[in-house]
């Protein structure tokens, strides 16, 4: 890598950590890039109210009574001889939740699967009247799902979570220009806030913003020592969480453990240890980043500029009734930084940064 | 329609994609209509207020085999939410349905109605909650 743009690369570099590197980029793309979180869901009809179903009764409730409270069936079917209306009530309920790891790079259209785990279900919760020629009921039957059973209709309907947030790199990853970004700047932190739309508990809409802040260093490059300013960043980004007990691993072929964790509604239900993954994606407004070589300032190695950045999140979180307190792993990765006008050779990839997150929330 | 603009402004502002669709089978039924049935009204006139049926259901007595037992006349809403950030895609699919069954007597005549219009409760959103 030439010190600068018209010099040959006669520079020998050797770090260590270098090395480890590519395996390093390499997992991170098989995790991040390759992996995805399909969650569709299918539902046709309305649930069946087991309430209205308890209140009807054999010999007693009469067709027109039943009509009234369920409303129209979705199938009728007639009996000859016994002169008997069969009716049934459906709810559809298709779950589909999949976690596919993929090869990174696409072979034209196709993208390898590497790892698939995936559970479907194509559940129908129903409910069966049968009535005689008079039209009174005869027997009744009704199948739901035990994840429907403890639906609890005083849930608040969202909760908002103030989310304060500190995080400390311990990985640059990328290449500066001149030097790899581990030997251009310290390790830095990044801190922020976040505000939480919570609709249920497992699930979260994010929008917040964060400063970050990377101390420049020097290094030697030949016979010349580079000096680098600070590189900051204020970033507003946009993004979702979604957190679930610990158990959730070992219950994933039991479906309707599941799907009681993914789609309760009830907030006070998000109580203890959790796993939480979160993606945000928004735009880093960088600094200038001067540069001076052998004590001479060369001007802008970096201008300022408005980048596209993101960050994947993973961790453990503990939940009270007023919020929770986490910690994790961050992977922060911003656009290649402008070119600015130092002459040297600054033509930059992508930023990477591994850090350590801990924060807290305040939820109302 | 507070469901729909989260959606859209959440997809406006990230670098995924969100895709909202509706599908509509058959004509909608007014509750209008529907309060005008009454037991005791001829199949014809029933007719006349809702149209033709979408099924038919036969009460297959030896006797009379095709004597019409119930009239089932139906309209179907579903609505599409697809959601991509990152790394993650969200979709949804609901539909509900307007739904009136009709049934007669031996003599033609309304005997029992139920009806259920809930096409209109088809909402965008996220593939959690109930």
């Amino acid at each position: 890598m030439p010190l600068f743009r018209h010099l040959p690369d006669d520079r020998n570099r050797s770090h260590s950590g270098r090395t480890a590197t590519p395996l390093l980029l390499a997992g991170l793309a098989i995790v991040f890039v390759g992996c995805r979180l399909d969650i569709v869901r299918v539902r046709d009809g309305n649930p069946i109210d087991e309430v209205t179903y308890e209140g009807l009764k054999v010999e007693q409730t009469t067709l027109d009574e039943s009509l009234e409270k369920l409303g129209a069936p979705v199938r009728v079917a007639h009996k000859a001889g016994s002169e008997e209306d069969y009716l049934w009530y459906e709810y559809l309920d298709e779950i589909d939740v999949g976690l596919r790891f993929r090869l990174p790079i696409p072979i034209g259209f196709y993208q390898h699967n590497v790892l698939t785990v995936q559970e479907f279900s194509d559940q129908r919760n129903k409910l069966q009247l049968v009535f005689d020629d008079e039209g009174v009921l005869q027997s009744k039957s009704i199948f739901v799902s035990e994840a429907y059973q403890e639906f609890d209709e005083n849930t608040a309907p969202w909760k908002l979570h103030l989310m304060p947030r500190f995080a400390h790199s311990f990985y640059l990853v990328g290449d500066g220009g001149l030097s790899n970004y581990e030997d251009m700047f310290d390790n830095g932190y990044r801190a922020g806030m976040d505000l939480g739309f919570q609709p249920v508990p497992v699930f979260m809409l994010l929008l917040g913003g964060s400063f970050s802040q990377y101390q420049g260093r020097n290094e030697r490059i030949d016979t010349s020592i580079v000096a680098y300013d600070d590189l900051e960043m204020f970033d507003i980004h946009i993004g979702v969480r979604m957190s679930a007990p610990l158990e959730i691993f070992a219950h994933f072929d039991d479906y309707e453990y599941l799907k009681k964790i993914l789609f309760d509604e009830n907030l006070e239900r998000a109580r203890g240890f959790q796993v939480y993954l979160q993606g945000t994606t928004g735009a880093t407004f960088s600094n200038n980043v001067t540069v001076a070589v052998n004590g001479q300032r060369r001007g802008n190695f970096y201008d300022s500029a408005l980048l596209s950045s993101s960050t994947v999140d993973m961790g453990f979180e503990y939940a009270w009734e007023w919020g929770m307190a986490y910690a994790g792993l961050t992977y922060h990765t911003i656009d290649a930084f402008d070119e600015g006008s130092s002459g040297l050779n600054d033509s930059a990839d992508s930023f990477q940064s591994l850090m350590v997150t801990g924060g807290v929330t305040i939820r109302f | 329609m507070k469901k729909l603009v989260l959606v859209a402004l959440a997809s406006s502002l990230v670098s995924g994609c969100a895709i909202l669709g509706r599908q509509q089978i058959d004509q909608s039924i007014s509750p209008q209509s529907v309060d005008e049935l009454r037991v005791g009204m001829h199949r014809s006139r029933v007719t006349e207020i809702m149209g033709a049926p979408q099924d038919i259901i036969f009460s297959n007595k030896e006797h009379d085999a095709l004597r019409e037992h119930a009239y089932v006349f139906e309209h179907t809403k579903t609505v599409y939410t697809f959601f991509t950030v990152l790394i993650t895609t969200f979709g949804n699919s609901d539909t509900k349905k307007d739904r009136v069954v009709v049934f007669f007597d031996d003599q033609g005549n309304v005997s029992h109605i139920g009806a259920s219009l809930d096409a209109d409760k088809a909402a965008y959103g996220f593939p959690f909650g109930r």
